[in-house]
C-alpha cells in the first residue's frame, strides 16, 4: 500500500509541471488550473493501482479527466461567477499577462466544451475521434464544436479592437 | 476568395493557434510542497473510502460509539486539507476552501500575512510601486506589464485573504480589498456593525466608515443591508484611484 503511493508520488513529481500547464491552457487562469489539477490528481491517486491496470497512458487519462471536470465544473460555478462580478470592477483594467495575445484571450472566452476541443486538438494534438472518446461525445459533435470555435477565434482575432481608453 | 486560399489561410491560422497555446508564459511552476500534499490528500481520500466500505451502513452508529472515529469521517468542505497541513497559522474556515489548490502555483512562499495592518498587508506596503510589489512574489500574474493609471491585480496567496489590490502608476499601492483578512482589531467582512463601533472611534450608524490608521492610510468599511461589514479596504491617503 505504501509503495503504491510512492510510485504515484514519483509520477506526480514527473508530470505535475506539464499537467499544470495543460490546466492553465484549459481553464485560462493559474488558480483554476491548480484547483483542477489537484482535484483530479487526488482522485486518481486514491485509486492509483486500478488506474495503472486500466490504462497504459495515465497522463492521457488524467488529461481527459481534467477536460471533463473542467466542463462540468464550469457549469456548476457559472451562476456564482456571474454574481461575483461586482459593478465596482468597472473603471479598472484587469491586469492580464496575455493582454497583447488576442488569440489566447479569445481562446479563454470560448465556451468550455469548445475550449476543451481546441486544447485537445491543437495543444495535445489528438485526432477528432480521440477527442470524441476523451469527452464522451460523438465525432460529429467534436467536428462541429471545433469548426464553430475556429470560426469564432478567426472573427475575434481578425477584428482589431481599440484597446486604448 | 477561392477554396484553396481559404484552406491555406486556415492552416496558417491553426499553426498560429498551436504556437500560442505553446506559449512559455502558460508555464506554472509547482511549489516544493505540491507533490507531498497531493499524495497525502490521495491517501486520506483512499483511507476514508476504505473506512466507508468496511463499516457500511453502520458507520454512524460506530462513529457515535467510538468517539475518535469521527475524525476520520469526511466532512463536506474540508476535503482539500492540503493548506491546513501546510499552514503554520489557523485561518478562517472560508479561506480554506480554495487554499489547498492555490498553494501549488505560488511562485514564492512569503511569510503568511494574516492581517490587513495599518501600513499594508504582509510585506506589501501602501505606496509601493508596481515593480516593488512584483518583486515580493505576491502577484498572481507577475508577467503582467505595469499599467498606466490604476490597475487591479490579484495576489497569488494561498487563502485568498485579499480579494485584490489596486496599484496606481503615480502613487503606488493604493487600495487593498480584503476577502477574509481582518484588521489587527479583528474587524473583517461579516463583522457586525456593533463590532466596528466597539473597535474604532466612529460615528454611529453610518453606511460607510473611514478610519484613519495613523500610518498613511485609512480603513474604508462599508456596512451592508444586513448590518454587517460588506467590504473592508485599506486605502492609501495619497492615491488617485478612488
Amino acid at each position: 500500500m505504501a509503495s503504491d503511493l510512492a510510485d504515484f508520488g514519483e509520477f506526480v513529481e514527473a508530470e505535475l509541471s506539464g499537467l499544470l500547464r495543460y490546466g492553465y491552457v484549459l481553464t485560462g487562469n493559474p488558480h483554476d488550473a491548480s484547483d483542477l489539477v489537484q482535484t483530479v490528481l487526488e482522485k486518481i491517486g486514491s485509486r492509483w493501482p486500478s488506474v495503472r491496470r486500466k490504462t497504459t497512458d495515465p497522463v492521457a487519462y488524467i488529461r481527459r479527466s481534467m477536460a471533463n471536470a473542467h466542463i462540468s465544473r464550469w457549469r456548476r460555478v457559472k451562476r456564482e461567477t456571474l454574481v461575483a462580478e461586482t459593478p465596482e470592477q468597472r473603471g479598472y483594467t484587469e491586469a492580464d499577462p496575455f493582454e497583447h495575445e488576442p488569440l489566447l484571450r479569445a481562446v479563454g472566452q470560448l465556451p468550455p466544451r469548445q475550449r476543451a476541443v481546441i486544447v485537445l486538438r491543437y495543444y495535445e494534438g489528438l485526432s477528432e475521434s480521440e477527442i470524441a472518446d476523451s469527452l464522451g461525445v460523438s465525432p460529429g459533435t467534436v467536428k462541429s464544436q471545433a469548426s464553430k470555435a475556429i470560426a469564432t477565434l478567426r472573427t475575434r482575432v481578425g477584428t482589431p479592437i481599440e484597446s486604448d481608453g | 476568395m477561392t477554396e484553396h486560399d481559404d484552406d491555406a489561410e486556415l492552416a496558417e491560422f491553426t499553426d498560429g493557434l498551436r504556437a500560442s497555446l505553446a506559449d512559455d508564459r502558460l508555464a506554472l511552476r509547482p511549489t516544493a510542497a505540491a507533490k507531498d500534499a497531493i499524495v497525502a490528500a490521495a491517501r486520506r481520500r483512499r483511507r476514508r473510502r476504505e473506512i466507508g466500505y468496511a463499516t457500511g451502513g453502520s458507520l454512524a452508529v460506530a462513529a457515535a460509539l467510538a468517539g475518535g472515529v469521527l475524525l476520520a469521517i469526511p466532512q463536506p468542505g474540508t476535503e482539500s486539507s492540503l493548506a491546513q497541513d501546510a499552514r503554520p497559522t489557523s485561518a478562517p474556515p472560508a479561506a480554506e476552501a480554495r487554499s489547498g489548490a492555490d498553494v501549488m502555483a505560488r511562485q514564492l512562499a512569503p511569510s503568511r500575512p494574516t492581517r490587513l495592518g495599518p501600513r499594508g498587508y504582509g510585506v506589501l506596503r501602501l505606496g509601493m510601486s508596481y515593480a516593488e510589489i512584483r518583486q515580493t512574489g505576491m502577484l498572481a500574474h507577475p508577467a503582467a506589464p505595469p499599467a498606466t493609471g490604476c490597475a487591479r491585480y490579484r495576489l497569488a496567496e494561498a487563502g485568498r485573504e485579499v480579494r485584490d489590490i489596486v496599484v496606481s502608476a503615480e502613487d503606488g499601492l493604493a487600495v487593498v480589498t480584503a476577502s477574509t483578512a481582518s484588521t489587527p482589531e479583528g474587524v473583517s467582512v461579516g463583522s457586525t456593525r456593533e463590532q466596528v463601533e466597539r473597535s474604532y472611534p466612529v460615528d454611529r450608524s453610518a453606511a460607510r466608515y473611514t478610519i484613519a490608521t495613523g500610518a498613511g492610510g485609512y480603513y474604508r468599511v462599508t456596512i451592508g443591508a444586513d448590518d454587517r461589514v460588506s467590504r473592508l479596504q485599506l486605502v492609501n491617503e495619497k492615491q488617485d484611484c478612488g
